[in-house]
């Protein structure tokens, strides 16, 4: 009966992905306040939402299961059950079950029917009381009956506050989308809203349904209009209802006049002691007679219309040909030198045409960076899961406590940031928190605090993630260090050094940190990803006190800042964010230490020193640094210098990929285009160390 | 959804939700083209039935009326009763079609 239409089916399953982490976010904000009747609605609508496509694409389990689900919620709404952490968990793992349930169909994942069938047990006997449209075995709700759970009372609280003297008669008109049944929605749902608001007459309009062989069982036939008789006010009724006049054909008139002696006094007293009305006086009887409600602009639905989702794809091909033209535009500026040369009219028009092109190339540089520009609060919402279920199992108090979700960064780089986020967290909620009674005993709140704080500094942007754990000890990881022979007998490595050797590959001891729960990230793969972001990840530590990760990285990957450096004819850049300072050092100031190879002395510092032409096989014009510069580097935590020719100039680049259009060299993160055509490699720090020293072993082994 | 003919009487029994409308339109067809005059169907296992259904059982009871067939449901089960309660279709099913 259905056509699967499989583009459509795409983005169905795009929006699931969007749409768990909205209903994980009400729920979790749920448990935390029971009272959120908005938490409630965004999970109801949400699952809603996904079982109206599921019915849609014909994915029947998946619409029986979320069915069920949403009368669950449907019976939490209408206060015939309140939230207890038994709830919380079974719905937070619904989500977990409807993830599976996408994946599968998505042929990601297989499907574990044990567990779904239980999640759907464990819903089922929660909500032990009715389904929306099934109504199986239970008393119909009457306004007498359907007495909130103090979970809503603020609800009923406000409508008390604006509810009116003396009963009101409305006139609801309910005409329906027509695809409200294929979506997955029931107008029970709505007349059952209804009737919960006072004494109903309710009259269906069945004209509209065809005979047997003409129906076409998707599409609401079904019209109704309701009377109703209650005390609740216009504004009440529609506010109640507002989850269903957002998206359908439904008008609330107000057909009853108030006792007529009010009105009139009410109207007599507006005129001569306006001040000393009361604020829930009745409108005037004339104006509400034909005041009627009309649908409201949808506020989720909305967001359909002023925004549209697009593939990265074709963002990133955007990306890449904006940057063509700010490289074609420096090529014109060199020609226009030229031009000027033989014309200096021509020259002087040419020039004018270039600034203006000059400005708008780069606004629209900038725009399309700006469309890729996502909050980082997506990376960070999914951690409140994470921290509620390891709390439950590891009986640990723990309070998350997010700031600067609101930061923009790269959506590439959100996506890469997941895993290590979530590495630090695991780790700190592992290895950082202590269990309740030990922190009591150390005079510390029970309660566990990791603060995850980002923001924007200097162009970059920095992740604090901090806990108040027990810290971690340097003498631990030094002994575990020394043990494992990643620090020999008389080093004495600096405080961040030590630190950083918590990111070496199988470090981990129990005192210190490791792969928590076995999901194959470990802190040197954490390293790595942040490295691969061209960022750096900083530790800082006190005993007792707890620990601090500082994490800096560009706020984008297609364009960074970079120093163009030359070495002999090469002309390399350098992401600035890497570069500390750069110098010219004096004769005496570069030494050769045993052990350590060739340092430049800066400051009572001694900064091993690369020479790029020997690394690149290069003739560079002076082999004599007091003649050359040392552009010095940071590496986690580490300088290095690099022996250069000249510095040229500081500019914007566009990295294009050289893992895609050539080959991945060691040292290398990519090409950029220069101004005159040119090809200048960029030059990865953490690779280029990791190359040279390599190559060093490989010449002492020779 | 489950659906059964036990003598001259059809059992429906079950959840009857929008995914058993297709199923439901395809047996009520056949009930209407058998010779029988008299249609009896008991309702009394019904957990649930949704709008959907109940549209295809008003479509159903307006096909019997128009070549002059009797339908008669009987030992309503309780959450059919709510269900069309809630609706206002139970006037709809007293009086027949």
């Amino acid at each position: 009966m259905l056509e699967i239409d499989s583009k459509g089916l795409e983005i169905y399953y795009q929006e699931c992905e969007d749409l768990f982490d909205e209903i994980e976010g009400s729920i979790l904000a749920l448990e935390t306040n029971p009272k959120d009747f908005d938490s409630i609605n965004t999970a109801f609508r949400g699952f809603h939402t996904v079982k109206g496509g599921s019915a849609m694409f014909g994915l029947t389990e998946l619409t029986d299961y979320t069915h069920h689900v949403e009368s669950l919620l449907a019976s939490l709404r209408e206060g015939q059950i309140s939230i207890s952490s038994a709830l919380i968990s079974a719905l937070l793992d619904s989500i977990d079950c409807l993830k599976m349930f996408i994946m599968f169909y998505q042929e990601k994942a297989t499907m574990d029917s044990e567990r779904i069938s239980r999640n759907l047990q464990e819903i089922k006997s929660l909500g032990s009381s009715v389904l929306p449209d099934s109504s199986a075995g239970t008393n119909l709700p009457t306004p007498e009956i359907s007495a909130k759970s103090d979970a809503f009372s603020t609800v009923e609280d406000q409508s008390k506050i604006i509810e009116k003297a003396g009963v009101n008669h409305f006139l609801i008109t309910a005409r329906f989308q027509k695809n409200l049944l294929k979506e997955g929605g029931d107008p029970i749902s709505f007349i059952k809203d209804i009737k919960d608001l006072g004494k109903t007459i309710i009259i269906p309009h069945s004209h509209h349904v065809p005979a047997l062989d003409l129906i076409d069982p998707g599409i609401l036939y079904l019209q109704w209009t309701i009377k109703l008789e209650t005390e609740k006010s216009l504004e009440n009724v529609d506010e109640i209802l507002m989850f269903f006049t957002e998206d359908h054909d439904i008008s609330i008139e107000d057909i009853g006049k108030p006792p007529v002696e009010t009105t009139e006094k009410a109207i007599i007293n507006q005129e001569t002691y306006p001040e000393e009305l009361p604020e829930a006086l009745p409108l005037p009887a004339t104006e509400i007679q034909n005041s009627t409600v009309k649908p409201k602009p949808a506020s989720v639905s909305s967001r359909g219309s002023d925004s549209i989702r697009v593939a990265t794809v074709k963002l990133d091909k955007l990306v890449n040909l904006v940057g063509e033209a700010v490289i074609n535009q420096s090529r014109f500026t060199k020609i226009f030198d030229k031009v000027a040369a033989l014309d200096d009219q021509l020259g002087e028009s040419l020039l004018q045409l270039l600034d203006d092109n000059d400005l708008i190339v780069r606004e629209v540089q900038d725009q399309v960076l700006n469309i890729r520009m996502v909050p980082i609060q997506g990376v960070f919402s999914p951690l409140h899961r994470m921290v509620r279920d390891y709390t439950v199992e590891s009986g640990k108090n723990i309070r998350l406590e997010i700031t600067g979700g609101d930061t923009e960064l790269d959506k590439t780089l959100t996506e890469k940031l997941s895993g290590p986020i979530k590495h630090l967290i695991r780790n700190a909620m592992d290895h950082g928190i202590e269990m309740p009674q030990v922190r009591s005993q150390a005079g510390k709140d029970a309660t566990g605090l990791i603060a995850i704080h980002a923001f924007q500094e200097e162009g970059h942007l920095a992740i604090e993630i901090k806990d108040d754990g027990n810290g971690i000890s340097t003498e631990k990881i030094l002994e575990n260090a020394h043990r494992k022979g990643l620090v020999k007998t008389g080093e004495e490595p600096s405080e961040q050094e030590i630190y950083q050797l918590l990111f070496s590959p199988g470090f981990s001891t129990a005192e210190t940190v490791t792969d928590v729960s076995g999901r194959g990230v470990g802190m040197d793969v954490v390293k790595r990803d942040i490295e691969s972001l061209h960022g750096h990840v900083a530790i800082e530590s006190e005993p007792g006190k707890g620990t601090l990760f500082r994490i800096k990285l560009p706020l984008t990957l297609a364009i960074i800042e970079g120093m163009l450096i030359k070495v002999g004819p090469e002309i390399f850049t350098i992401p600035l964010l890497s570069i500390v300072e750069s110098l010219r050092p004096q004769h005496e100031q570069v030494k050769t230490i045993k052990k350590r190879g060739e340092v430049v002395k800066v400051r009572d510092e001694y900064i091993p020193l690369i020479r790029l032409h020997e690394l690149f096989n290069l003739i560079p014009k002076t082999e004599n640094p007091a003649e050359a510069l040392v552009i010095i580097v940071e590496n986690l935590g580490q300088k290095y210098g690099i022996l250069v020719d000249s510095i040229e100039e500081q500019q914007q680049i566009v990295i294009k990929s050289l893992e895609d259009n050539f080959v991945q060299l060691p040292g290398i993160a990519g090409a950029t285009i220069l101004g005159d055509g040119n090809i200048s490699l960029i030059l990865e720090i953490a690779g280029l160390i990791k190359y040279c020293h390599e190559k060093q072993q490989k010449l002492v082994s020779v | 959804m489950e659906i059964e003919a036990i003598a001259e009487e059809t059992i429906i029994s079950g959840e009857l939700f929008y995914s058993d409308t297709e199923k439901l339109v395809k047996h009520f067809q056949q009930l209407l083209e058998s010779g029988k005059d008299d249609i009896h169907i008991d309702l009394s296992r019904v957990e649930a039935v949704d709008t959907a259904a109940l549209q295809v059982i008003i479509a159903f009871l307006k096909s019997a009326a128009q070549i002059q067939k009797k339908v008669m449901f009987s030992n309503l089960s309780e959450s059919f009763k709510s269900a069309l309660e809630i609706t206002g279709l139970d006037a709809f099913f007293n009086n027949e079609l």
